[in-house]
C-alpha cells in the first residue's frame, strides 16, 4: 500500500499508532505499529511502514509504504480508511506519472514503467526490465549517431564546397546509410517478439465441430495459471482466457464455443470465426484422429490463414490404438502434433511448439537481445527506415545533397524522437571535429 | 549642439550602415556616431560579400531594402554561384569586392542621405531612466537626447590587437578601440564575454609569381545580389590558388610558442569555422597541406589577401612562413597579421527584434551579440533599424521566423541559444532550408520591404508579378502532358506513355532546356522566370512535406510561455534545464524545444504546467 504526495506524513500519523510520529522518522526507516481507525477506534491490523521522504522516493515525494499481513479484505479496509483520512486513490499509473512530472525518470523510461507495472508473466518483466535499464535508448542512440555521421560529412560537402576534404570521407556514406537502415529494420522485427512478450500472444484453436477444440482449450485452462483480468471492467468473453504458458502470456479463443452453436456442416460458420482468425498470433487446427480423411481435414485448415502459423494437431490419441496412429503418422507430415485433449498426452510437446513458433530464431531466452515492446518506438522507428530508404534512393539518383540531408535528417529526428532530440549545433560539432574547416 | 535625433545608431560598419539607413529611410532623424568617418563600410577582414548561406542572408536583406546587395553589385570586381553542382536551396552567391569602392559607396550612401548626421566621436555611456533609453554620452562630454539606440560594437568594444608578443589596444590594426562603453553597459546589468578573431597578412601582388597558381576566374553568367541593381556587375578579376607545405608547417610549429594564440595572452574564444593557420598545422596535424585563396584587394591596387592563412606570429615569422609557400617565395608583406579579442554581449540579452530585455529602447546588433561575418552583422542591422522605427511609432514589432528567412534562424539562435564563440551562418543550421532560398527570397520578403517603404512600388510589382508568373505557369506544366518518345526520343512501347511536364522536369536527369521546346508558351519566357519554374517544380514533393514539418514547427511556436513563468517552482524540470529556461527566458515552447540541455521530456512537463496555468 503506498502512499505519495505532500499530506502523506499528515495522514500516516492520523491512522498510525507506533512507537515513533511517522512524520518525525527519518528517512528510509521501517517502523513496526498499528493502524487504528482515528473514528471508531478499531484496531485494523499491524503493520510494517517504511518511510521514504522527498526526494528520495520513487515519485520523488513524501511516500509512506505499508505492509500489512492481512487479507484482502484487510488491505480494502485500510485503503478506504485512508480514503476518509484525505488520501484518493491513485489513478492507473499515478505514481509513474508524478515521477515522470518530478523529473524523477524520462519519458522512455516511464513507458517502460508502465509496462512493468502491467506485465504479468516473468518474460515480459524482462522486456522491461531492458528497457528500463536503458538499452533500447543506447542502441537508438548509436544508431542516431551513425546517421548524423553521414549527414555530419553531407552537410560538410553542402557547406563547405571550397574545401579540400577527403573523398574517402564520402565514399562511406551510402554503405553507412544502408547499414543502419538494416539496423532499424531488425529492431522493428524485434517489435513483434516484444509486443508478443507484453501483449501476450494470440491462440485461436479452430478445427471442425467435435475435433476436440473446447476440450484442448479446458485442458489448457485447468492445467496452466489462469490470469485474472487485472484491470477492472475488461469482462471477458467466456470463450476467451488469458493463461501463462511456460511463462509466457497466451490468450486462448476457443472459435467453438462461439461457432458450434450454429450449422455445424456449414462451411459458413468457419467463416464467422474470421474475426478471431484475423487477430489471431498462431491458430491450433485440431481434427479428430478417429474421422476419416484427416489429412484432407488438415489440409483444408492450413488454409484458413495462408499468412498465419496454423500448428496441426491431431486430437484423440488416448482412444486410437498404436497401429492406426502409427498408419496416421507415416500419412501426415512430421510436424502435425499428436494429443489427447482429456488425458493431456502430447500436450508438453504442442506447448515447444507453440513457443517455437513465436519466437521462431529461438532467441526467447536470450538476455543479450535488444528488443522494443512500444508502439510508440515502433511507429517512430518505422518511419526513420523509410525516410532513410529515401534518403538511399535520393543519393542513388544523384540528386542533390541537400535532398538526401533533408530526408536524412527526418530520419535521425524520428529516432531522436524515442531517445531526445536533434539540434543542428549536433552537425556543426561533428563537421568542425573532424574536419579542418576554414580560410 | 546637434540637431535632435529619434534614433542613435553607434558604429559605422555593415550592421550600422543598414540600421541607420533604414531607419532614415522610414523617416526617421538618425544621427550615426562613428570613431571614423573615413571607415564607414570597411571591410576588417576578407574583401568578399556572400559565400554559402551569406549570399541568402545578403538577398534576404536586400528584399528588404537593405543596401549590402546594392553596393557589392555596384563595387564587385568578381562574381560566382558557388555550389552550382548541387541543388538550387544550397546554390549561393559570392562576390570579391574592390574594398575601396565598397567603402566609398557606403561613405557616399550615408552622406547622400538626408536624415542621417554623422557624428566623429565615440559614445561611452547609454544614459537610461525608468528601464528606457534617454540619451548617448559621446567621449567628448557631450550628450545627445534620444528615443532609441543602436549598438553595433564590430571588434572594437575594448579591443586588442596581438601580433606575436607584441599586444595593442585597437579596435583594427591602425584604429583605436572603444573604451568605457562596454564597462558601462556591464555596469547597467548586461553580461559580457570576450570573443577573438583573427586576418592574415595583406601581401603586395606586385611581389607574387602569379604564373605557378591555378587561377579562378569568375563565372560567364550570374545573378546580381539586388533585385533593383541596373548595371551588371563587373566580372574581371580572378583569384589564385595556393598551398601551404610540409616547410610550412614544421616552420610554423617550430615558432608556434611566438605565437599570441599558443603564448597563452589570448583568453577569447575564436571561430571554429575560420581557424589560424597555427591552429589547422596544431589541430589537424594529418594534413599535408592546406589550400589558401589569393584574393585582389580591388582593381585599383595590387594588395592581395591570402585567405585561409589568418595568424597572430610575430611579423618576421609571418614572412618568413609565407614565402614557404608556392608563388610567394619572394612576397612582401604590406600590413602583417593579427588576431583581436574583443568583448560581445551574450545575445540571449535580446530579443529577436534585436531590442535588449534589460532597456526598453535600446538594441544590440552585429559583432556586439557574437556573430561573425559582414552579412550577418548587416542583416541584424536591418532589423534593429526597421524595429526601432516601429516602436517609436508605437506599431507592432517585425520579427521572421525559421521558416521564413535564415535571418529569422539567425536571431533565434542568438536569442534563444545565445552563443559561446563567434556565431556564423551555415545552411545546415536552417531546418526548412530547401524553402529558403536566394532565388525566392524576394517572393518570401519583398512584401516586407515594401510594406516598410523600403522597396519602390515599381519593384514589388515588378517582383510580385515575377512571381505571379512562376507559380502559375508552375501549376499549368502540371497538366500538359507530352509523350515519353517525344520527349526522350523513346521509340519503344514506352514511348507511347504520356507524362506532364512536371512530371518530366522531376526526374533527376531532366532539365528545363531539354522540355522546353515542346511548350511554346514555356520557352517564351524569360530565363529567371524559366529557372523559378524548374527549382519550384523539382522541389515540389520536399517542400509539400517540408511544409508539414513547419505547420507543427509553427504550432509549438504559438505556445507562448510569460515572462515571468516561476521555472524555478516547477517541479519536474531537471536542473539543467531550469537554469537554462529562467535565463534564456524563452517566450513560446518552441524556443524552449531548441535550448540545449532542453529535453522533450522538460518539454513536457512544461506543457502540462502550462495547460495547468491556463486551466487556473
Amino acid at each position: 500500500m503506498r502512499l505519495s504526495g505532500p499530506e502523506t506524513r499528515a495522514i500516516a500519523d492520523r491512522v498510525f499508532d507506533g512507537s515513533t510520529l511517522l512524520s518525525t522518522a527519518a528517512t528510509h526507516t521501517a517502523h513496526y505499529g498499528k493502524i487504528i481507525d482515528p473514528e471508531s477506534g478499531i484496531h485494523l491490523d499491524d503493520v510494517i511502514a517504511v518511510t521514504m521522504w522527498e526526494p528520495r522516493s520513487y515519485t520523488r515525494e513524501d511516500t509512506v509504504e505499508f505492509s500489512t499481513h492481512g487479507s484482502p479484505f484487510i488491505s480494502i479496509q485500510l485503503v478506504e480508511l485512508l480514503v476518509r483520512c484525505g488520501a484518493r486513490l491513485a489513478e492507473p499509473g499515478e505514481f509513474t506519472l508524478r515521477a515522470f512530472l518530478n523529473g524523477r525518470i524520462d519519458l522512455s523510461q516511464a513507458e517502460a514503467i508502465a509496462d512493468l507495472i502491467s506485465a504479468d508473466t516473468q518474460l515480459s518483466h524482462r522486456v522491461a526490465m531492458s528497457q528500463l535499464e536503458g538499452r533500447v535508448s543506447e542502441h537508438v542512440n548509436s544508431l542516431r549517431d551513425n546517421l548524423l555521421q553521414s549527414l555530419a560529412l553531407i552537410e560538410t560537402y553542402t557547406d563547405f564546397p571550397e574545401e579540400e576534404i577527403a573523398r574517402s570521407h564520402f565514399y562511406q556514406i551510402e554503405s553507412s546509410m544502408a547499414a543502419a537502415c538494416e539496423e532499424i529494420e531488425s529492431l522493428i522485427e524485434s517489435f513483434e517478439c516484444g509486443r508478443i512478450l507484453k501483449d501476450g500472444l494470440v491462440i485461436a484453436i479452430v478445427g471442425p465441430p467435435n475435433a476436440g477444440k473446447s476440450s484442448l482449450f479446458n485442458y489448457l485452462l485447468d492445467h496452466e495459471r489462469t490470469i485474472v483480468a487485472s484491470q477492472p471492467g475488461t469482462t471477458r468473453d467466456s470463450v476467451s482466457e488469458t493463461v501463462s504458458i511456460d511463462g509466457l502470456m497466451v490468450e486462448l479463443i476457443d472459435t467453438a464455443g462461439i461457432h458450434d452453436t450454429l450449422d455445424p456442416i456449414d462451411r459458413a460458420a468457419v467463416e464467422r470465426s474470421r474475426s478471431e482468425i484475423i487477430g489471431a498470433d498462431v491458430l491450433i487446427g485440431i481434427v479428430d484422429g478417429l474421422s476419416d480423411n484427416v489429412d484432407e481435414q488438415l489440409r483444408e485448415i492450413s488454409t484458413l490463414a495462408p499468412d498465419k502459423t496454423t500448428i496441426r494437431v491431431l486430437n484423440k490419441i488416448d482412444v486410437m490404438d498404436d497401429d492406426k496412429i502409427e498408419a496416421i503418422r507415416s500419412l501426415l507430415p512430421d510436424d502435425v502434433q499428436y494429443i489427447s485433449a482429456v488425458t493431456g498426452e502430447g500436450t508438453d510437446a504442442l506447448k515447444r511448439a507453440l513457443i517455437r513458433h513465436a519466437f521462431p530464431d529461438g532467441k526467447l531466452s536470450d538476455k543479450g537481445e535488444v528488443r522494443i515492446s512500444s508502439v510508440r518506438h515502433r511507429d517512430a522507428l518505422s518511419r526513420s527506415r523509410s525516410q532513410l530508404r529515401s534518403a538511399i534512393d535520393t543519393l542513388r539518383e544523384g540528386r542533390g545533397p541537400e535532398l538526401v540531408a533533408f530526408e536524412l535528417r527526418l530520419a535521425a529526428d524520428q529516432l531522436g524522437l524515442i531517445v531526445g532530440k536533434l539540434t543542428p549545433d549536433d552537425i556543426l560539432d561533428q563537421i568542425f571535429s573532424r574536419f579542418c574547416i576554414g580560410k | 549642439m546637434f540637431g535632435s535625433f529619434d534614433i542613435v545608431v553607434v558604429g559605422g560598419g555593415h550592421a550600422g550602415i543598414e540600421a541607420a539607413l533604414a531607419a532614415a529611410r522610414m523617416g526617421c532623424a538618425v544621427a550615426l556616431v562613428t570613431l571614423r568617418e573615413d571607415r564607414i563600410g570597411q571591410m576588417s577582414c576578407n574583401p568578399a560579400i556572400g559565400g554559402l548561406a551569406k549570399g541568402q542572408l545578403v538577398k534576404e536583406l536586400d528584399a528588404l531594402g537593405g543596401e549590402m546587395g546594392l553596393a557589392i553589385d555596384r563595387t564587385g570586381i568578381q562574381f560566382r554561384m558557388l555550389n552550382l553542382s548541387k541543388g538550387p536551396a544550397v546554390w549561393s552567391s559570392r562576390a570579391q569586392a574592390d574594398r575601396i569602392a565598397y567603402r566609398d559607396y557606403m561613405r557616399q550612401t550615408i552622406r547622400d542621405n538626408e536624415n542621417i548626421e554623422v557624428i566623429e566621436d565615440a559614445v561611452v555611456s547609454v544614459g537610461t531612466s525608468g528601464g528606457s533609453v534617454r540619451s548617448v554620452e559621446l567621449a567628448g562630454g557631450k550628450t545627445i537626447p534620444c528615443r532609441a539606440v543602436v549598438l553595433t560594437g564590430g571588434t572594437f568594444l575594448n579591443g586588442i590587437i596581438h601580433i606575436g608578443a607584441d599586444s595593442r589596444a585597437a579596435g583594427r590594426i591602425d584604429e583605436e578601440p572603444s573604451l568605457g562603453l562596454s564597462d558601462q553597459l556591464q555596469s547597467l546589468g548586461f553580461k559580457a564575454g570576450r570573443l577573438k578573431t583573427g586576418t592574415p597578412p595583406r601581401l603586395d601582388g606586385k611581389t607574387v609569381d602569379f604564373n605557378v597558381l591555378d587561377e579562378q576566374f569568375g563565372d560567364k553568367t550570374f545573378p546580381l545580389f539586388s533585385v533593383r541593381s541596373t548595371a551588371p556587375g563587373n566580372n574581371t578579376a580572378s583569384c589564385w590558388i595556393t598551398y601551404t607545405n610540409e616547410t610550412t608547417h614544421s616552420f610554423i610549429r617550430d615558432n608556434i610558442h611566438r605565437s599570441a594564440l599558443y603564448s597563452g595572452r589570448i583568453r577569447g574564444i575564436g571561430p571554429r569555422y575560420c581557424p589560424s593557420i597555427e591552429d589547422k598545422i596544431v589541430r589537424f596535424s594529418d594534413k599535408p597541406r592546406h589550400q589558401l585563396f589569393l584574393e585582389p584587394e580591388g582593381n585599383g591596387t595590387d594588395e592581395v589577401y591570402p585567405n585561409g592563412f589568418a595568424t597572430s606570429l610575430p611579423e618576421d615569422i609571418q614572412l618568413r612562413a609565407i614565402r614557404t609557400i608556392p608563388g610567394l617565395e619572394s612576397a612582401e608583406i604590406t600590413v602583417p597579421g593579427y588576431a583581436v579579442e574583443y568583448d560581445f554581449f551574450f545575445p540571449h540579452q535580446i530579443r529577436p527584434t534585436t531590442e535588449t530585455k534589460l532597456i526598453d529602447g535600446l538594441y544590440f546588433t552585429g559583432q556586439i551579440n557574437g556573430t561573425s561575418g559582414y552579412e550577418e552583422a548587416a542583416a541584424q542591422g536591418i532589423i534593429s533599424g526597421i524595429n526601432a522605427v516601429l516602436k517609436l511609432r508605437g506599431q507592432p514589432e517585425f520579427t521572421l521566423d525559421r521558416s521564413e528567412a535564415y535571418i529569422g534562424v539567425l536571431l533565434d539562435d542568438l536569442a534563444t541559444k545565445s552563443t559561446e564563440e563567434p556565431y556564423r551562418m551555415f545552411t545546415s543550421r536552417a531546418e526548412y532550408r530547401l524553402a529558403l532560398r536566394e532565388d525566392n527570397a524576394a517572393e518570401r520578403l519583398i512584401e516586407h520591404g515594401f510594406r516598410f517603404g523600403l522597396i519602390s512600388g515599381y519593384i514589388y510589382d515588378r517582383e510580385t508579378a515575377r512571381v505571379q508568373m512562376v507559380r502559375e505557369e508552375s501549376k499549368r506544366l502540371e497538366s500538359v502532358f507530352v509523350s515519353v518518345g517525344q520527349l526522350f526520343d523513346d521509340r519503344s512501347e514506352n514511348g507511347r506513355r504520356k507524362i506532364s511536364m512536371a512530371t518530366a522536369l522531376r526526374m533527376p536527369s531532366t532539365k528545363l532546356a531539354d522540355i522546353e521546346k515542346h511548350d511554346s508558351q514555356l520557352s517564351a519566357l524569360p530565363a529567371e522566370v524559366k529557372q523559378g519554374i524548374q527549382i519550384r517544380i523539382m522541389y515540389s514533393g520536399y517542400l509539400k512535406q517540408q511544409e508539414r514539418e513547419i505547420e507543427r514547427f509553427r504550432k509549438l511556436e504559438h505556445r507562448a510561455i510569460p515572462d515571468s513563468f516561476p521555472y524555478d517552482d516547477l517541479t519536474g524540470l531537471k536542473t539543467e534545464a531550469k537554469e537554462k529556461l529562467s535565463r534564456l527566458k524563452p517566450g513560446s515552447l518552441g524556443q524552449a524545444s531548441r535550448i540545449s540541455g532542453v529535453s522533450p521530456g522538460d518539454i513536457s512537463v512544461l506543457m502540462v504546467h502550462l495547460k495547468r496555468l491556463a486551466a487556473i
